[in-house]
Protein backbone atom coordinates (compact mmCIF):
# COMPACT_ATOMS: atom_id res chain seq x y z
CA UNK A 1 0.00 0.00 0.00
CA UNK A 2 3.03 2.15 0.32
CA UNK A 3 4.21 2.17 -3.16
CA UNK A 4 1.31 5.01 -4.41
CA UNK A 5 0.40 2.77 -8.01
CA UNK A 6 -2.69 3.60 -7.09
CA UNK A 7 -2.38 7.48 -7.06
CA UNK A 8 0.44 7.54 -10.16
CA UNK A 9 -2.18 6.02 -12.02
CA UNK A 10 -5.07 7.97 -10.97
CA UNK A 11 -6.37 10.46 -14.25
CA UNK A 12 -8.39 12.49 -11.19
CA UNK A 13 -5.25 12.67 -9.16
CA UNK A 14 -3.64 14.19 -12.31
CA UNK A 15 -5.89 16.55 -12.72
CA UNK A 16 -6.66 17.02 -8.79
CA UNK A 17 -3.31 16.84 -7.23
CA UNK A 18 -5.34 16.89 -3.25
CA UNK A 19 -7.33 13.74 -4.78
CA UNK A 20 -5.49 10.41 -3.81
CA UNK A 21 -6.86 6.67 -3.51
CA UNK A 22 -3.47 5.46 -1.50
CA UNK A 23 -4.26 8.32 1.12
CA UNK A 24 -7.89 7.58 1.35
CA UNK A 25 -7.28 3.98 2.01
CA UNK A 26 -5.24 4.91 4.71
CA UNK A 27 -7.22 6.45 5.99
CA UNK A 28 -10.12 4.40 6.29
CA UNK A 29 -7.69 2.15 7.78
CA UNK A 30 -6.38 4.23 10.66
CA UNK A 31 -9.52 6.46 11.06
CA UNK A 32 -11.73 5.70 13.34
CA UNK A 33 -13.97 8.60 12.86
CA UNK A 34 -14.93 7.47 9.30
CA UNK A 35 -13.94 10.63 8.02
CA UNK A 36 -13.73 9.20 4.91
CA UNK A 37 -17.81 9.19 5.09
CA UNK A 38 -18.12 12.66 5.01
CA UNK A 39 -15.66 13.49 2.37
CA UNK A 40 -16.91 14.89 -1.12
CA UNK A 41 -13.53 12.83 -2.50
CA UNK A 42 -15.29 9.74 -2.07
CA UNK A 43 -17.37 10.64 -5.02
CA UNK A 44 -14.63 12.19 -7.77
CA UNK A 45 -13.31 8.87 -7.93
CA UNK A 46 -14.36 7.24 -11.64
CA UNK A 47 -14.32 3.80 -10.72
CA UNK A 48 -12.16 3.77 -14.07
CA UNK A 49 -10.08 1.11 -12.45
CA UNK A 50 -6.73 1.98 -13.71
CA UNK A 51 -5.27 1.68 -10.59
CA UNK A 52 -6.81 -1.97 -9.45
CA UNK A 53 -5.53 -3.14 -12.55
CA UNK A 54 -1.77 -2.18 -11.83
CA UNK A 55 -2.20 -2.97 -8.12
CA UNK A 56 0.73 -4.96 -6.91
CA UNK A 57 -1.47 -6.36 -4.20
CA UNK A 58 -5.05 -6.49 -5.16
CA UNK A 59 -6.55 -3.60 -3.76
CA UNK A 60 -9.80 -2.83 -5.60
CA UNK A 61 -10.19 0.58 -5.14
CA UNK A 62 -13.57 1.23 -7.06
CA UNK A 63 -15.15 -1.23 -5.28
CA UNK A 64 -13.54 0.12 -1.81
CA UNK A 65 -15.07 3.42 -2.72
CA UNK A 66 -18.84 1.97 -3.72
CA UNK A 67 -18.76 0.34 -0.24
CA UNK A 68 -18.16 3.41 1.58
CA UNK A 69 -20.27 5.47 -0.82
CA UNK A 70 -22.88 3.08 0.70
CA UNK A 71 -22.22 4.24 4.22
CA UNK A 72 -21.75 7.76 2.66
CA UNK A 73 -25.52 7.66 1.64
CA UNK A 74 -26.38 6.82 5.07
CA UNK A 75 -24.43 9.61 7.01
CA UNK A 76 -26.26 12.16 3.97
CA UNK A 77 -22.91 12.80 1.98
CA UNK A 78 -24.77 12.49 -1.15
CA UNK A 79 -23.23 13.10 -5.14
CA UNK A 80 -23.94 15.71 -7.04
CA UNK A 81 -26.14 14.67 -9.78
CA UNK A 82 -25.27 15.92 -13.26
CA UNK A 83 -28.30 17.04 -15.58
CA UNK A 84 -30.40 18.40 -12.45
CA UNK A 85 -30.55 14.77 -11.55
CA UNK A 86 -33.08 13.87 -14.43
CA UNK A 87 -30.97 10.68 -15.32
CA UNK A 88 -31.24 9.55 -11.61
CA UNK A 89 -34.89 10.15 -11.51
CA UNK A 90 -35.71 7.85 -14.12
CA UNK A 91 -34.01 5.32 -12.70
CA UNK A 92 -35.88 5.51 -9.68
CA UNK A 93 -39.11 5.72 -11.67
CA UNK A 94 -38.13 2.31 -13.11
CA UNK A 95 -38.37 0.80 -9.82
CA UNK A 96 -42.16 1.15 -9.94
CA UNK A 97 -45.03 -0.47 -11.52
CA UNK A 98 -45.33 1.57 -14.72
CA UNK A 99 -45.84 0.28 -18.71
CA UNK A 100 -42.77 1.95 -20.27
CA UNK A 101 -43.00 2.64 -23.95
CA UNK A 102 -39.38 2.25 -25.02
CA UNK A 103 -38.87 -0.04 -28.07
CA UNK A 104 -40.99 2.34 -30.66
CA UNK A 105 -37.99 3.49 -32.03
CA UNK A 106 -36.85 -0.48 -33.10
CA UNK A 107 -39.88 -1.09 -34.68
CA UNK A 108 -38.90 1.65 -37.03
CA UNK A 109 -35.65 -0.37 -37.85
CA UNK A 110 -35.71 -3.71 -37.67
CA UNK A 111 -36.92 -7.07 -36.65
CA UNK A 112 -37.40 -8.11 -33.07
CA UNK A 113 -39.98 -10.84 -30.93
CA UNK A 114 -41.31 -11.28 -27.77
CA UNK A 115 -39.71 -14.49 -27.03
CA UNK A 116 -36.81 -16.46 -28.00
CA UNK A 117 -33.27 -17.56 -27.22
CA UNK A 118 -31.60 -14.40 -27.54
CA UNK A 119 -32.87 -11.30 -25.86
CA UNK A 120 -31.11 -7.90 -26.76
CA UNK A 121 -30.61 -5.48 -23.75
CA UNK A 122 -30.84 -1.94 -25.05
CA UNK A 123 -30.33 -0.15 -21.88
CA UNK A 124 -31.03 3.13 -21.18
CA UNK A 125 -30.54 4.75 -25.00
CA UNK A 126 -33.72 5.95 -25.80
CA UNK A 127 -34.06 7.73 -22.60
CA UNK A 128 -30.18 9.37 -22.98
CA UNK A 129 -31.77 11.26 -26.22
CA UNK A 130 -34.18 12.21 -24.68
CA UNK A 131 -32.98 13.63 -21.74
CA UNK A 132 -29.63 14.74 -23.18
CA UNK A 133 -28.67 17.38 -25.89
CA UNK A 134 -26.32 15.45 -27.55
CA UNK A 135 -28.48 14.52 -31.00
CA UNK A 136 -29.54 10.85 -31.03
CA UNK A 137 -26.07 9.12 -30.64
CA UNK A 138 -27.04 6.28 -28.13
CA UNK A 139 -30.21 5.35 -30.14
CA UNK A 140 -28.16 5.07 -33.43
CA UNK A 141 -25.59 2.28 -31.46
CA UNK A 142 -28.76 0.37 -30.57
CA UNK A 143 -30.34 0.80 -33.87
CA UNK A 144 -27.96 -0.37 -35.43
CA UNK A 145 -26.87 -3.24 -33.18
CA UNK A 146 -30.33 -4.37 -34.60
CA UNK A 147 -29.72 -3.74 -37.82
CA UNK A 148 -26.30 -5.62 -37.74
CA UNK A 149 -28.64 -8.43 -36.01
CA UNK A 150 -30.92 -8.75 -39.15
CA UNK A 151 -28.54 -8.79 -41.75
CA UNK A 152 -26.90 -11.93 -40.08
CA UNK A 153 -29.92 -13.54 -39.80
CA UNK A 154 -30.84 -12.94 -35.94
CA UNK A 155 -33.91 -11.99 -34.61
CA UNK A 156 -33.45 -10.73 -31.05
CA UNK A 157 -35.84 -10.48 -28.55
CA UNK A 158 -36.53 -7.12 -27.14
CA UNK A 159 -39.23 -5.74 -24.35
CA UNK A 160 -40.81 -2.32 -23.54
CA UNK A 161 -40.46 -3.52 -19.59
CA UNK A 162 -36.58 -3.72 -19.94
CA UNK A 163 -35.46 -1.47 -16.64
CA UNK A 164 -32.35 0.30 -15.95
CA UNK A 165 -29.13 -2.09 -15.70
CA UNK A 166 -28.71 -0.36 -12.10
CA UNK A 167 -25.16 0.27 -12.81
CA UNK A 168 -25.11 3.85 -11.95
CA UNK A 169 -27.27 3.28 -8.89
CA UNK A 170 -25.10 0.55 -8.01
CA UNK A 171 -22.00 2.64 -8.25
CA UNK A 172 -23.45 5.24 -6.40
CA UNK A 173 -24.00 3.35 -3.38
CA UNK A 174 -27.44 2.80 -3.71
CA UNK A 175 -28.18 -0.69 -3.12
CA UNK A 176 -31.50 -0.63 -2.53
CA UNK A 177 -32.55 0.95 -6.12
CA UNK A 178 -29.98 -1.63 -8.05
CA UNK A 179 -31.85 -4.89 -6.54
CA UNK A 180 -34.68 -3.62 -7.42
CA UNK A 181 -33.93 -3.17 -10.69
CA UNK A 182 -32.11 -6.06 -10.88
CA UNK A 183 -34.90 -8.78 -9.79
CA UNK A 184 -37.17 -6.87 -12.14
CA UNK A 185 -34.75 -7.33 -15.13
CA UNK A 186 -33.90 -11.10 -14.71
CA UNK A 187 -37.58 -11.86 -13.97
CA UNK A 188 -38.27 -9.96 -17.18
CA UNK A 189 -35.86 -11.67 -19.60
CA UNK A 190 -36.46 -15.16 -17.45
CA UNK A 191 -40.40 -14.96 -19.15
CA UNK A 192 -39.08 -14.59 -22.39
CA UNK A 193 -37.78 -17.91 -21.85
CA UNK A 194 -34.02 -16.53 -22.82
CA UNK A 195 -30.98 -18.33 -22.98
CA UNK A 196 -28.64 -15.79 -23.58
CA UNK A 197 -28.56 -12.07 -23.11
CA UNK A 198 -26.59 -9.67 -25.37
CA UNK A 199 -25.94 -6.20 -24.25
CA UNK A 200 -23.84 -3.41 -26.46
CA UNK A 201 -23.81 -1.06 -23.27
CA UNK A 202 -20.99 -1.98 -21.63
CA UNK A 203 -22.06 -0.89 -18.37
CA UNK A 204 -25.03 -3.38 -18.57
CA UNK A 205 -22.97 -6.02 -19.50
CA UNK A 206 -20.45 -6.32 -16.70
CA UNK A 207 -23.11 -4.91 -14.25
CA UNK A 208 -24.75 -8.68 -15.23
CA UNK A 209 -21.77 -10.65 -15.30
CA UNK A 210 -20.84 -9.38 -12.01
CA UNK A 211 -22.90 -7.57 -10.30
CA UNK A 212 -25.95 -8.85 -10.23
CA UNK A 213 -25.18 -12.44 -9.81
CA UNK A 214 -23.71 -11.17 -6.63
CA UNK A 215 -27.04 -10.16 -5.36
CA UNK A 216 -29.47 -12.76 -6.81
CA UNK A 217 -27.20 -15.25 -7.19
CA UNK A 218 -26.52 -17.61 -10.10
CA UNK A 219 -28.65 -15.96 -13.22
CA UNK A 220 -30.65 -18.56 -15.62
CA UNK A 221 -29.22 -17.26 -18.45
CA UNK A 222 -25.91 -15.92 -20.56
CA UNK A 223 -24.39 -12.73 -20.82
CA UNK A 224 -23.21 -11.84 -24.23
CA UNK A 225 -21.62 -8.51 -25.31
CA UNK A 226 -22.57 -7.60 -29.16
CA UNK A 227 -18.44 -6.89 -29.62
CA UNK A 228 -17.92 -10.96 -28.86
CA UNK A 229 -21.41 -12.10 -30.90
CA UNK A 230 -20.17 -9.93 -33.39
CA UNK A 231 -16.05 -10.52 -33.91
CA UNK A 232 -16.97 -14.46 -33.48
CA UNK A 233 -20.35 -14.47 -36.45
CA UNK A 234 -19.70 -11.74 -38.80
CA UNK A 235 -16.48 -13.25 -40.41
CA UNK A 236 -18.79 -16.75 -40.98
CA UNK A 237 -21.77 -14.32 -42.51
CA UNK A 238 -22.92 -13.19 -45.12
CA UNK A 239 -22.26 -9.82 -43.97
CA UNK A 240 -18.86 -7.89 -45.82
CA UNK A 241 -17.93 -4.80 -45.87
CA UNK A 242 -16.57 -1.79 -47.79
CA UNK A 243 -14.97 1.33 -46.85
CA UNK A 244 -17.10 3.95 -49.14
CA UNK A 245 -16.10 7.50 -48.51
CA UNK A 246 -13.93 6.27 -45.22
CA UNK A 247 -11.47 5.06 -47.69
CA UNK A 248 -7.80 5.42 -46.56
CA UNK A 249 -8.97 7.66 -43.30
CA UNK A 250 -7.74 6.42 -40.21
CA UNK A 251 -10.07 5.91 -37.24
CA UNK A 252 -8.86 5.41 -33.62
CA UNK A 253 -10.29 3.15 -30.58
CA UNK A 254 -11.27 4.25 -27.19
CA UNK A 255 -11.56 1.35 -24.48
CA UNK A 256 -14.55 2.04 -22.29
CA UNK A 257 -13.69 1.60 -19.15
CA UNK A 258 -16.52 -1.41 -18.51
CA UNK A 259 -15.60 -3.12 -21.51
CA UNK A 260 -12.00 -3.17 -21.65
CA UNK A 261 -10.58 -3.00 -18.10
CA UNK A 262 -13.72 -4.81 -16.10
CA UNK A 263 -14.72 -6.97 -18.59
CA UNK A 264 -11.12 -7.40 -20.35
CA UNK A 265 -12.89 -7.60 -23.66
CA UNK A 266 -9.69 -5.66 -25.93
CA UNK A 267 -9.42 -7.59 -29.35
CA UNK A 268 -13.37 -8.07 -30.43
CA UNK A 269 -13.64 -4.42 -31.11
CA UNK A 270 -9.88 -4.00 -32.97
CA UNK A 271 -10.94 -7.21 -35.06
CA UNK A 272 -14.54 -5.41 -35.85
CA UNK A 273 -12.53 -2.50 -36.96
CA UNK A 274 -10.15 -4.26 -38.98
CA UNK A 275 -12.69 -6.22 -41.07
CA UNK A 276 -13.48 -2.56 -42.60
CA UNK A 277 -11.07 -3.01 -45.72
CA UNK A 278 -8.58 -0.20 -46.81
CA UNK A 279 -9.50 1.85 -43.46
CA UNK A 280 -6.54 2.57 -41.61
CA UNK A 281 -6.36 1.66 -37.35
CA UNK A 282 -4.19 3.57 -34.86
CA UNK A 283 -3.84 3.04 -31.39
CA UNK A 284 -3.84 5.90 -28.77
CA UNK A 285 -0.99 6.14 -26.65
CA UNK A 286 -2.85 4.99 -23.74
CA UNK A 287 -4.58 2.09 -25.15
CA UNK A 288 -5.92 -0.91 -23.79
CA UNK A 289 -5.35 -1.29 -19.74
CA UNK A 290 -4.05 2.11 -19.65
CA UNK A 291 -6.81 3.76 -21.60
CA UNK A 292 -8.03 6.74 -20.03
CA UNK A 293 -11.65 7.04 -18.73
CA UNK A 294 -14.32 9.54 -20.45
CA UNK A 295 -14.18 11.26 -17.50
CA UNK A 296 -17.04 10.70 -15.74
CA UNK A 297 -19.52 8.02 -14.58
CA UNK A 298 -22.67 7.35 -13.26
CA UNK A 299 -23.74 10.69 -14.32
CA UNK A 300 -22.42 12.17 -10.84
CA UNK A 301 -20.01 14.63 -10.33
CA UNK A 302 -18.84 16.06 -14.11
CA UNK A 303 -16.28 19.05 -12.92
CA UNK A 304 -13.12 20.54 -14.66
CA UNK A 305 -11.55 17.59 -13.71
CA UNK A 306 -14.07 15.74 -16.58
CA UNK A 307 -13.94 18.09 -18.76
CA UNK A 308 -9.91 18.52 -18.94
CA UNK A 309 -9.84 14.86 -19.01
CA UNK A 310 -11.92 14.54 -22.16
CA UNK A 311 -10.44 17.38 -23.84
CA UNK A 312 -7.14 15.99 -22.98
CA UNK A 313 -8.15 12.20 -24.62
CA UNK A 314 -9.87 14.00 -27.61
CA UNK A 315 -6.22 15.42 -28.63
CA UNK A 316 -4.69 12.09 -28.31
CA UNK A 317 -7.31 10.95 -30.84
CA UNK A 318 -6.10 13.74 -32.96
CA UNK A 319 -2.31 13.11 -32.55
CA UNK A 320 -2.87 9.69 -33.96
CA UNK A 321 -4.26 11.16 -37.25
CA UNK A 322 -7.42 9.55 -36.68
CA UNK A 323 -10.60 11.28 -38.31
CA UNK A 324 -13.09 9.61 -36.07
CA UNK A 325 -12.86 8.16 -32.39
CA UNK A 326 -14.64 4.90 -32.20
CA UNK A 327 -15.96 3.83 -28.90
CA UNK A 328 -18.24 0.93 -27.57
CA UNK A 329 -19.94 2.85 -24.73
CA UNK A 330 -22.80 5.16 -25.19
CA UNK A 331 -21.96 7.38 -21.91
CA UNK A 332 -18.25 7.62 -23.86
CA UNK A 333 -19.51 8.91 -26.85
CA UNK A 334 -22.08 11.49 -24.63
CA UNK A 335 -19.19 13.10 -22.73
CA UNK A 336 -17.24 13.21 -25.80
CA UNK A 337 -19.30 15.08 -27.76
CA UNK A 338 -20.04 17.18 -24.91
CA UNK A 339 -16.46 18.25 -24.59
CA UNK A 340 -16.07 18.56 -27.74
CA UNK A 341 -19.05 21.12 -28.24
CA UNK A 342 -16.61 23.52 -26.42
CA UNK A 343 -13.22 23.29 -28.42
CA UNK A 344 -12.30 23.45 -32.38
CA UNK A 345 -11.61 19.75 -32.26
CA UNK A 346 -12.89 18.33 -35.58
CA UNK A 347 -12.21 14.57 -34.27
CA UNK A 348 -16.06 13.09 -34.94
CA UNK A 349 -17.35 10.76 -32.04
CA UNK A 350 -18.92 7.50 -33.56
CA UNK A 351 -20.21 4.36 -32.04
CA UNK A 352 -18.65 0.87 -33.15
CA UNK A 353 -22.31 -0.60 -34.61
CA UNK A 354 -23.26 2.80 -36.84
CA UNK A 355 -19.22 2.40 -38.19
CA UNK A 356 -19.68 -1.02 -39.66
CA UNK A 357 -23.37 -0.71 -40.52
CA UNK A 358 -22.34 2.63 -42.82
CA UNK A 359 -19.62 0.00 -44.16
CA UNK A 360 -22.12 -2.93 -44.80
CA UNK A 361 -21.93 -4.04 -48.57
CA UNK A 362 -24.92 -2.75 -49.89
CA UNK A 363 -26.73 -5.73 -51.89
CA UNK A 364 -29.75 -5.92 -54.27
CA UNK A 365 -32.86 -7.76 -53.60
CA UNK A 366 -34.19 -8.20 -50.16
CA UNK A 367 -30.50 -6.66 -48.10
CA UNK A 368 -31.53 -3.27 -48.37
CA UNK A 369 -29.21 0.05 -47.66
CA UNK A 370 -28.71 0.63 -44.05
CA UNK A 371 -30.48 3.99 -43.69
CA UNK A 372 -31.73 4.22 -40.48
CA UNK A 373 -35.76 4.13 -40.48
CA UNK A 374 -36.11 1.55 -43.47
CA UNK A 375 -37.23 -2.18 -42.33
CA UNK A 376 -34.22 -4.21 -43.92
CA UNK A 377 -34.25 -8.18 -44.25
CA UNK A 378 -38.36 -8.17 -45.15
CA UNK B 1 -37.65 29.26 -25.89
CA UNK B 2 -35.34 26.95 -23.39
CA UNK B 3 -38.42 26.36 -21.55
CA UNK B 4 -40.37 24.64 -24.42
CA UNK B 5 -37.46 22.92 -25.25
CA UNK B 6 -37.22 21.28 -21.63
CA UNK B 7 -41.18 20.50 -21.31
CA UNK B 8 -40.62 18.60 -25.08
CA UNK B 9 -38.00 16.24 -23.50
CA UNK B 10 -40.20 15.77 -19.83
CA UNK B 11 -43.16 15.05 -22.74
CA UNK B 12 -40.64 12.46 -24.27
CA UNK B 13 -39.23 11.22 -20.92
CA UNK B 14 -43.10 10.50 -19.51
CA UNK B 15 -44.19 9.15 -22.85
CA UNK B 16 -41.21 6.51 -22.71
CA UNK B 17 -41.87 5.58 -19.15
CA UNK B 18 -45.95 5.24 -19.98
CA UNK B 19 -46.78 7.84 -18.37
CA UNK B 20 -49.62 10.11 -19.80
CA UNK B 21 -48.00 13.07 -21.27
CA UNK B 22 -51.26 15.20 -20.37
CA UNK B 23 -50.21 15.24 -17.00
CA UNK B 24 -47.56 18.30 -17.94
CA UNK B 25 -49.25 20.94 -19.65
CA UNK B 26 -47.53 24.13 -21.13
CA UNK B 27 -49.13 27.48 -21.69
CA UNK B 28 -48.02 31.11 -22.29
CA UNK B 29 -50.60 33.18 -20.24
CA UNK B 30 -49.30 36.90 -19.74
CA UNK B 31 -49.65 38.61 -16.34
CA UNK B 32 -53.00 40.72 -17.33
CA UNK B 33 -54.26 37.64 -18.66
CA UNK B 34 -56.38 36.53 -15.51
CA UNK B 35 -59.01 34.97 -16.62
CA UNK B 36 -57.26 33.13 -19.26
CA UNK B 37 -55.06 31.69 -16.65
CA UNK B 38 -58.12 31.04 -14.39
CA UNK B 39 -59.43 28.62 -17.22
CA UNK B 40 -56.89 27.26 -18.20
CA UNK B 41 -56.03 26.15 -14.50
CA UNK B 42 -59.94 24.72 -14.15
CA UNK B 43 -59.61 22.78 -17.26
CA UNK B 44 -56.58 21.15 -16.00
CA UNK B 45 -57.84 20.33 -12.91
CA UNK B 46 -60.64 18.92 -14.62
CA UNK B 47 -58.29 16.89 -17.04
CA UNK B 48 -56.50 15.65 -13.64
CA UNK B 49 -59.43 14.39 -11.89
CA UNK B 50 -60.25 12.30 -15.12
CA UNK B 51 -57.21 11.10 -15.86
CA UNK B 52 -57.21 10.02 -11.76
CA UNK B 53 -54.22 9.40 -9.35
CA UNK B 54 -51.16 9.56 -10.77
CA UNK B 55 -50.46 6.28 -11.12
CA UNK B 56 -46.66 6.24 -9.57
CA UNK B 57 -48.07 7.97 -6.26
CA UNK B 58 -47.69 5.70 -3.21
CA UNK B 59 -50.65 5.88 -0.95
CA UNK B 60 -54.29 6.70 -2.33
CA UNK B 61 -55.04 10.20 -1.51
CA UNK B 62 -58.30 12.15 -2.56
CA UNK B 63 -58.29 15.21 -5.22
CA UNK B 64 -60.33 17.95 -3.58
CA UNK B 65 -59.60 20.87 -5.19
CA UNK B 66 -62.26 23.26 -6.60
CA UNK B 67 -62.73 23.84 -10.14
Amino acid sequence: MECGVCTGSCPVSRVIPTFSPRQMIKRALMDKDDTILHSRELWACLTCARCSVRCPVGIDFPEFARVYREGARKEGNLPQLSHQGTLQAIMTLQTKNIKQQRTAWASEVGKFKASGDLFFFVGCAPYFDAALKFGNAALEAAKSVLQLLNRMGIEPVMSDNERCCGHDAFWSGDEETFRVLASKNVALIRATGAKKVLFHCPEGYTTFKDHVPRVLGDLPFEVLHVTELLAREIPKSRVKFVAHGSKGATVTYQDPCRLGRKAGIYDAPRDLLKLVPDVHFEEMGRCRENAQCCGTSAWIECSSASKALQVERLEEARETGATKLITACPKCQIHFNCAKSNTDLTVEIEDIYSFLLDHVVKTTGSMQTASPGRRIDS
Amino acid sequence: MKCRTVVEDTWKILSLLGIDERYLRLKWISASEGAIFAEAIRSFTRLIKEMGRNPLAGRPERLETAG
